[in-house]
């Protein structure tokens, strides 16, 4: 059953992308949405996106304070205690301060481990950045060629661009079977067919994802349909044990726009032309990740999500320390509430701290139901 | 903490006095400048400063208000006006304080400290120091509705990289035009050039002032240079700065050539990681007592107001605005602060962990390592904040500190 293929790859992300490495084949972690996924996938590596765990961190503390955030802690951590050896390399992109500190960390505390930086402008605007960006994508893409001894090859890349807008376009299927009324795809699916893209080839992703969208044509839709809709925004949401909670209290995901969910597929590369400034073209302007400046394309996202699938109100899930995203949360409340969209703000570390988290979701279900908002 | 030698009262430096002055003066110009209608622009820490003076347009610094506010104990209220707005209390506090300002009682409330904040005409703001700062402009944007713009950068290692610093010119190029269009006024390069000169100069004056910091006894301390550092921010390209500089710089000279130091008896030399707690400056004090003295910080050698080369104006300003600490990998931090520690003859370092300022704290572990692998210096990390108090705890910070300082006194003797 696809389902559960979907969800087992989440038990042990890193096991499973060790088996790779056993296989023979390359896998090379990546940190964020604005690593050119397709260049490596061109280059016959896997991209592995690196989200964490949820164990507690103790070797990292050495280097990085509580403050930095839990995710990148996390993964300072995983790679502290040799668990990421596997990896034929790291590439993290200049995001936020934490992640950017995170490769000079990098360099000096994992030696040996191939590394790589993108060092890519925060403001996607003027034609200065316009070309600075390009020149830092095109400076990883040679990087990349050194690695692996082969020049990227546009037919490959051009390839890697069609299994890769597939990828997007189940996706976004995927999307519009969640936020159907009644719901045809249920939201810990959803979240289970997205996270597990981290983690598998995108061939195999895309064969499971038909598969799924698949089983959901035949299936009738026979639950959700007394579940609150509620749109889910933030930079990440890994706990999958959240939307199970979110049932529980009579809602349901019905669209997201999280950076581990659409702002990462949403935007598609243009198939025509040459595909190397088409991908970079692509990292230029899709959705802006919450550490890039101009918000208004995101907040726009935001806001069609939510009228497509007609949630009633919105769950900002934010990591604590994530300044980006507690910079973005009031402003966005603001003009939620102005437009009628009631919200509610949940801190996460990678986790969400379950019951105190469940009497507010509980709360704020209430009141959404109850049109008590004003 | 305990009295083992007789302490110097008042400032080592009587120009010092003048920073209040000086102070006052910037806010009250900004005032001035605001109600005759000329045009005003709220800029953050390590922007382009001299094109605003060029220019004719204010700079107004909300950074160093909200220093202004905790040096005078008002910025817990405003950070809490901030957080009751959703702001999260793990955000830079000296954003809170203005967000508590713009989205409280309003900017120009007189009951904030020069009358409040001139209204802005133009956000200026750039990534240098952090991105946070970027965030925080915006959300003042969706506040004011005015047109900014922010320059970009990437992190560096010197020597300066020729694509940084022709992507930090391209947008300089972009900012003027920028700034004509919107608020009306017309860039001319020389008055740029000569704007620049009198930056330059006040830059080698100060510098000159910390160099002199290194004699021993030093001749002045960190509580007192922090006091004096803003000219420095906020008004370089502006004569007044180069006349402050000149009577510090001139009466610490004079000091050092009489081998007259802050401290009756220095034994101990200390420097400081990160920005001071402005609500606190006392901390740097109270070691005076120990016959300690702090005689060096990062945070006033490599935050602003670096040199250049005016034979290459343009490659000097761009490498003058990207070679800054909170800038630099921490490969670079590491670097620099080897150097400086032997150059200052520092005995311990302490490092403030600022959970505000994220950019500054994170690869202060790495730095502490390396100074005690290469060097033998020993380190204390302190954690607080630099403007909101509620991060700082007097008892346990205390005795931390008295047990730092009677370890080195012990390596010393
Ligand atoms: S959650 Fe925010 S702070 Fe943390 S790594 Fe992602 S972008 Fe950076
Ligand atoms: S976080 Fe640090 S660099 Fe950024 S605005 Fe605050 S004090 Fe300035």
């Amino acid at each position: 059953m696809v389902r559960t293929e979907l969800s087992q790859v989440l038990c042990d992300p890193l096991g499973f992308s060790r088996q790779w490495s056993r296989e023979g084949c390359r896998v090379m972690g990546c940190l964020d949405n604005y690593v050119p996924e397709e260049f490596i996938h061109a280059e016959e590596m896997i991209p592995l996106r690196l989200l964490g765990s949820t164990e507690s961190v103790t070797l990292a503390d050495t280097f990085l304070p509580v403050f930095a955030g839990k995710l990148a802690r996390s993964i300072l951590e995983q790679a502290l205690q040799g668990n990421l050896v596997h990896l034929a390399g790291i590439v993290l992109s200049n995001s936020s301060d934490a992640v950017r500190m995170l490769y000079d960390l990098w360099e000096r505390h994992i030696p040996g481990q191939w590394v790589a930086l993108i060092d890519v402008p925060a403001i996607l605007e003027g034609e200065t950045n316009h070309r600075v960006f390009r020149q830092a994508m095109l400076e990883f893409k040679e990087k990349l060629e050194k690695f692996t001894g082969k020049p990227l090859e546009a037919a490959a890349l051009r390839r890697s661009i069609a299994v890769f807008n597939e990828n997007r376009r189940l996706l976004k299927k995927a999307a519009a079977l969640l936020s159907a009324s009644p719901p045809r795809l249920s939201a810990e699916t959803y979240l289970d067919a997205v996270l597990s893209g981290f983690v598998l080839t995108k061939e195999k992703h895309n064969e499971y994802l038909r598969q799924l969208l698949e089983s959901c044509r035949r299936e009738t839709p026979d639950r959700g349909g007394q579940l609150v809709p509620l749109h889910i925004s933030g930079p990440i949401l890994v706990d999958r044990s959240f939307l199970p909670l979110l049932q529980e209290c009579g809602a349901t995901m019905a669209s997201e726009d999280l950076g581990t969910g659409s702002r990462y597929y949403w935007d598609e590369v243009d198939e025509t032309g040459d595909p190397i400034e088409a991908v970079i073209e692509r990292y230029w302007r899709k959705i802006p990740d919450s550490y890039k400046t101009p918000m208004k394309p995101r907040w726009l996202h935001l806001l069609s999500q939510i009228e497509r699938s007609k949630a009633r109100g919105v769950i900002f899930v934010i990591e604590k320390y994530s300044d980006e995203d507690q910079y973005d949360y009031p402003v966005w409340r603001d003009r939620l509430r102005a437009r009628g969209i009631p919200s509610l703000l949940l801190d996460s570390e990678l986790v969400l701290e379950g019951e105190q988290v469940r009497t507010r979701v509980q709360t704020f279900v209430d009141i959404v139901r109850g049109g008590a908002f004003s | 903490m305990t009295t083992t030698a007789p302490k110097k009262k008042g400032r080592a430096l009587n120009s010092s006095y003048e920073a209040a002055i000086v102070l006052k003066e910037y806010w009250e110009g900004a005032a001035r400048h605001r109600a005759e209608g000329r045009p005003v622009a709220w800029v953050s820490g390590n922007v382009p400063i001299e094109l605003f003076w060029a220019l004719g347009i204010y700079p107004v610094y909300p950074e160093n208000y909200s220093a202004v506010c905790a040096s005078i104990q008002r910025a817990q209220e405003l950070c809490e006006e901030a957080e009751e707005r959703g702001y999260s209390i793990d955000l830079c506090s000296y954003s809170r304080v203005n967000l508590g300002i713009v989205l409280g009682k309003g900017v120009d409330h007189p009951d904030l400290p020069y009358g409040g904040l001139p209204r802005p005409d133009m956000l200026v703001t750039t990534r240098i120091p952090c991105l946070p700062q970027v965030k925080w402009w915006e959300v003042v944007r969706e506040f004011f509705d005015i047109p900014m713009f922010v320059v970009d950068a990437t992190m560096v290692d010197l020597p300066i990289r020729e694509s940084q610093r022709q992507h930090y010119l391209g947008q300089i190029r972009e900012l003027i035009p920028c700034l004509e269009k919107k608020l009306g006024v017309r860039f001319q390069e020389d008055t740029f050039l000569e704007t620049l000169k009198l930056s330059d100069r006040a830059a080698e004056i100060w510098l000159e002032l910390l160099d002199l910091r290194t004699a021993v006894p030093s001749p002045v301390g960190s509580r007192e240079m922090c006091g004096n550092v803003f000219p420095l921010v906020a008004m370089l390209g502006n004569p007044r700065t180069i006349e402050f500089f000149t009577h510090l710089r001139d009466e610490a000279k004079q000091c050092v050539q009489e081998g007259k130091g802050a401290l009756e008896n220095e034994r101990i030399r200390l420097g400081w990681d990160n920005i001071p707690m402005w609500y606190n400056l006392k901390f740097f004090s109270d070691v005076e007592d120990r016959n300690a003295i702090f005689t060096y910080e990062t945070y006033l050698r490599y935050v602003w107001g670096g040199r250049m080369d005016l034979n290459d104006p343009w490659t000097a300003f761009a490498d003058k605005h990207l070679d800054v600490w909170l800038n630099y990998s921490i490969n670079q931090r590491v670097r620099t602060l080897l150097h400086d520690i032997v150059k200052f003859k520092l005995d311990g370092l302490v490092f403030h962990q600022n959970r505000s300022c994220k950019r500054f704290s994170m690869g202060q572990r790495d730095l502490a390592q390396v100074i005690q692998e290469n060097l033998g210096v020993s380190s204390l990390f302190i954690e607080s904040d630099m403007a909101d108090p509620r991060a700082y705890a007097e008892a346990p910070t205390r005795v931390k500190m008295e047990a730092f300082l009677e370890m080195l006194e012990g390596k010393k003797s």
